[in-house]
C-alpha cells in the first residue's frame, strides 16, 4: 500500500513539472526525426532494409543513446535528491520499509518512461496510413515495445541503484550512463574475442536481443536475463538503503 | 553488532538472489524458449516438419555456411539461424553448425571441402544437411526469393526439412536416365550435356542410373523410382514405348522434358519422342514454340522467356517461387487430371513458322483469345506419375547454373515423383515487402512525426509552466 502511494506521488511528480514534459518533447522530436529517417530509406526501392519498425526498435545508435540517457535522467533525482533535501530520513523512519521505497519510485519512473514512449504510437497509424499492411506486422510492434519496456526496466533498476548509492543527482546520471553504456558495449565485445567470454558477451548482447524483438520474437532468455537483473538491482537498491538507516 | 549482523544478513540474501538468478538464466539459456509473434509466423516451424523432426531416427547435422549481412537489414542468414535454433530445439537429434564465411574463412574452406561444396557454391553460400555418409546441399537461392537482400518469400522451412526426409531414407532412390535416343550426354561437360544435371541429381541423394535401349527390358518401379527421359530427338521403338507405356501402368513414374525437334535442315518440325505414349495419359502437345513477349530473357530474347507463374503442386514445393527460364519450349495441355505446373503470362503466343523464328520471315502473333500456355504439367493417375516439360533445354549444362529456378524444379518434380517427400507440402511464407510511397506522403510522415507529435507535448509543457507559475 505504501509503495502504491509512493508510486503515485512520484508519477504526478513527473507530469506536473514542465521538465517532465520536455524530457518528452525531446524524445519525441528525436524519436519521431529517426522515425522520418528510417521511412525515407525504406521506401527506396533498392532499400536494404525491413519494415521501418523493426528498424526503428533498436537499429539506430539514437535509439541507444536516448534510452540511456533518458533512463539515466529519470532515474538520478529518484533518491539522490530525496537524500539530498533530507525527505529520504522522514520516509525512511515513517513505517515505509526501503524495498517499498524503491518498488515505488521505479514503478513510477518505469510508467513514465512507458509513457514518453507511447506518442510513438503514432507512428505505427503513420505507417497504416501510408504504408497499409505492408509495411506493418502488428507482432513486430508488440515486440518491439515489450523489448523496449524490458530493457528500459533494466536502465531504470541500475539507476535506481546507482542514485540510491550516492547523494550527488550529478553523480548519480553519470554513472547510470556509464554503467549502461559498459552493459551496452559488452555485447559487441564478444565480436573481437573467442571461447568463454564470446559466448558470454553473446547472451548479454543487447543489440542482438533488441534485434530478435524488433523482428518479432520474443525471447525467453532476454525476458530471464532482464527481469533477473532488474530484481537483484532491486533488491541491492533496497539493502543499500537499509544500510544508511542503519547508519544514521 | 546488530547493524553488522543485519549488514551480513543482507550481504548473504543478495548473494543468494543472485544465484537464484543465474540458475534460472541458466537453464532457460537450455532451454531457450522464444515466441514467433510475426503475422506471416516467419520463423515458425510448420507441423510438417515438427513431425518428421519427431520421428528422426539418427543424428542430422545441417552446416550453414554463410556471410551474415550487416544487424537489422533484412537477412537470410538469420532467418536460415533462427528456424535451425528451433530445430533443435525440437530434436536433439539436429546438430547445427554455422560458419560465417567473413569472420572465418578457413575453417569455412576446410568444411567446404569435407562437405563436397565448390569455391562457386561456397561463395554464394550454402546449407548442407548429413546424416551418416549422405548429404544434401542447398544452395541459399533455394532457400528464399530476395530483392535486394529482402526475403520476398522463404521456402527454407520446405527445403531444410525436404533435405532432411531425403537423408533420413533407408534406401536411396534411384532416377532411370534414358540413351541411346539422341539424348544429351550425362558424362558431356560441354554447354549441351547433361553433366550439371546428374551431379545435381547425385547431390539430391538419389541414385543416377543409365538406362541404354536394351535395359529398358528390365524396367520396374522396383528398380528406377522414375525414369527420366531428357530431350530425346528420335522417336523410341515401339517395343521401348510399350514397356514404358507398362511401367507406368505398375504404378511407375516418368519424368519426360521433350522440346521441339526440329530438322537437320531447319526448317520442319519432326515427330515429338514419346507422343503417342503421352497422349494416351492425357497429356496432349500444342504445336509450334512459346514466345512471351512479357518476359523476354537470355541472349535471344524471343526464344527464351522467364516466368513465376506456378500452379499449386507439392511438386513446386523447392522452387520457392523463383523464375524459371524456358527456351524453345512448347506448350502442353491436358484432359481431367492433368493439371498445369508452369505458365506463361497471358499475352504469349504459339509459333509453328520456324523460318520466322529464324528471322528470314515476319513473327506475326495470332490474334487469338489472350491465355496462359502451360510449359510443364503433372499427372497422377491410378498408381503412375507423369511430369513433362515443353523443353530441355532449361537443365543443359550452359543454363544450370542454379540462379534460376529450372534445376530446383527439376529437383522438386523428382522428388514428387518418387514419392520421397511425401506429406511434405509446405507453402513458401511471404516476407518483406516495399511499399511505394510519394513525395508527398513523405512531407506527411514528416509534418506528423517531427514537427506535429513534438508541437504537442511542447504546448502541454508550456500549458504545465503556465499554471504552475499562475498557481504561485
Amino acid at each position: 500500500m505504501s509503495a502504491l502511494v509512493i508510486f503515485r506521488r512520484e508519477l504526478w511528480s513527473y507530469f506536473v513539472t514542465p521538465i517532465g514534459w520536455l524530457v518528452a518533447t525531446l524524445f519525441a522530436l528525436v524519436q519521431g526525426f529517426s522515425f522520418y529517417l528510417i521511412v525515407e530509406l525504406s521506401a527506396e526501392s533498392d532499400a536494404v532494409f525491413g519494415s521501418p519498425m523493426t528498424l526503428f526498435f533498436g537499429g539506430t545508435y539514437l535509439y541507444w543513446l536516448f534510452l540511456i540517457a533518458v533512463c539515466a535522467v529519470l532515474s538520478m533525482r529518484l533518491i539522490a535528491e530525496e537524500r539530498r533535501s533530507g525527505a529520504l530520513e522522514l520516509l525512511l523512519t515513517s513505517g515505509v520499509s526501503s524495498l517499498q521505497v524503491v518498488l515505488g519510485k521505479l514503478a513510477a519512473a518505469l510508467a513514465f518512461y512507458a509513457a514518453i514512449w507511447l506518442p510513438t504510437l503514432f507512428y505505427v497509424a503513420i505507417l497504416q496510413l501510408v504504408g497499409g499492411s505492408l509495411w506493418l506486422d502488428p507482432g513486430v510492434v508488440l515486440a518491439g515495445y515489450l523489448g523496449t519496456l524490458l530493457f528500459g526496466l533494466t536502465a531504470l533498476s541500475i539507476g535506481l541503484l546507482c542514485s540510491a548509492a550516492t547523494r550527488s543527482q550529478l553523480a548519480a546520471g553519470l554513472s547510470t550512463f556509464v554503467a549502461l553504456s559498459m552493459l551496452l558495449l559488452a555485447g559487441p565485445s564478444g565480436l573481437f574475442s573467442q571461447g568463454d567470454w564470446s559466448v558470454l558477451a553473446e547472451y548479454f548482447d543487447w543489440f542482438a536481443q533488441m534485434e530478435r524483438f524488433a523482428r518479432g520474437i520474443i525471447d525467453g532468455r532476454a525476458l530471464a536475463l532482464h527481469l533477473g537483473i532488474s530484481l537483484f538491482v532491486i533488491f541491492a537498491a533496497s539493502a543499500v538503503l537499509e544500510r544508511q538507516k542503519w547508519r544514521r | 553488532m546488530a547493524s553488522l549482523s543485519s549488514s551480513a544478513r543482507r550481504l548473504l540474501g543478495l548473494i543468494l538472489l543472485a544465484l537464484n538468478v543465474l540458475l534460472v538464466n541458466l537453464l532457460i539459456a537450455r532451454i531457450a524458449p522464444s515466441w514467433d509473434c510475426t503475422a506471416n509466423a516467419a520463423f515458425s516451424v510448420s507441423d510438417d516438419t515438427r513431425e518428421i523432426l519427431r520421428h528422426l531416427e539418427q543424428r542430422v547435422t545441417i552446416s550453414v555456411l554463410m556471410a551474415p549481412p550487416e544487424r537489422y537489414t533484412p537477412s537470410l542468414y538469420y532467418h536460415v539461424k533462427e528456424l535451425l535454433t528451433r530445430y533443435q530445439q525440437l530434436s536433439k537429434r539436429i546438430v547445427v553448425r554455422a560458419i560465417d564465411l567473413d569472420a572465418d574463412p578457413e575453417r569455412a574452406l576446410l568444411e567446404a571441402n569435407a562437405l563436397g561444396v565448390g569455391p562457386q557454391l561456397l561463395r554464394r553460400g550454402v546449407v548442407v544437411v548429413t546424416s551418416g555418409q549422405r548429404r544434401r546441399q542447398i544452395p541459399v537461392d533455394q532457400l528464399a526469393t530476395r530483392q535486394h537482400g529482402r526475403i520476398v518469400d522463404s521456402s527454407a522451412d520446405a527445403a531444410i526439412s525436404a533435405a532432411i526426409v531425403a537423408i533420413s531414407e533407408r534406401k536411396r532412390r534411384q532416377v532411370c536416365l534414358t540413351e541411346g535416343h539422341g539424348e544429351p550426354g550425362v558424362d558431356d561437360l560441354g554447354d549441351g550435356g547433361l553433366s550439371r544435371l546428374a551431379v545435381a541429381i547425385e547431390n539430391d541423394n538419389f541414385v543416377l542410373k543409365r538406362l541404354p535401349p536394351s535395359a529398358l527390358a528390365d524396367l520396374s518401379p522396383r528398380r528406377c523410382s522414375v525414369l527420366a527421359v531428357i530431350g530425346p530427338t528420335r522417336e523410341l521403338l515401339a517395343a521401348e514405348s510399350q514397356r514404358i507405356a507398362a511401367f507406368l501402368e505398375r504404378g511407375g513414374a516418368l519424368l519426360a522434358m521433350i522440346g521441339p525437334v526440329i530438322d537437320g535442315d531447319g526448317r520442319h518440325f519432326r515427330p515429338l519422342p514419346l507422343k503417342e505414349l503421352l497422349v494416351r495419359w492425357g497429356v496432349r502437345f500444342h504445336p509450334g514454340i512459346v514466345l512471351d513477349p512479357q518476359a523476354v530473357a537470355g541472349e535471344r530474347p524471343l526464344l527464351s522467356w522467364r516466368t513465376s507463374t506456378y500452379a499449386t503442386h507439392p511438386a513446386l514445393v523447392a522452387l520457392g517461387g523463383r523464375p524459371t527460364v524456358w527456351r524453345m519450349a512448347q506448350a502442353l495441355a491436358g484432359d481431367r487430371g492433368v493439371e498445369p505446373l508452369v505458365m506463361s503470362s497471358v499475352d504469349a503466343f504459339r509459333v509453328q513458322s520456324l523460318d520466322a523464328l529464324r528471322g528470314e520471315g515476319q513473327v506475326i502473333r495470332p490474334p487469338a483469345r489472350r491465355e496462359q500456355l502451360a510449359v510443364a504439367v503433372a499427372v497422377a493417375r491410378r498408381q503412375a506419375r507423369i511430369v513433362v516439360f515443353g523443353s530441355e533445354r532449361g537443365v543443359l549444362n550452359r543454363r544450370l547454373d542454379g540462379r534460376d529456378g529450372n534445376l530446383a524444379l527439376t529437383l522438386g518434380s523428382l522428388d514428387w515423383l518418387s514419392r520421397r517427400a511425401r506429406g511434405l507440402s509446405l507453402r513458401a511464407r511471404q516476407g518483406d515487402a516495399v511499399p511505394r510511397i510519394s513525395v508527398a506522403q513523405l512531407r506527411l510522415v514528416f509534418s506528423l512525426s517531427v514537427i506535429g507529435v513534438p508541437a504537442l507535448l511542447l504546448a502541454v509543457a508550456l500549458w504545465v509552466w503556465r499554471r504552475r507559475r499562475v498557481e504561485r
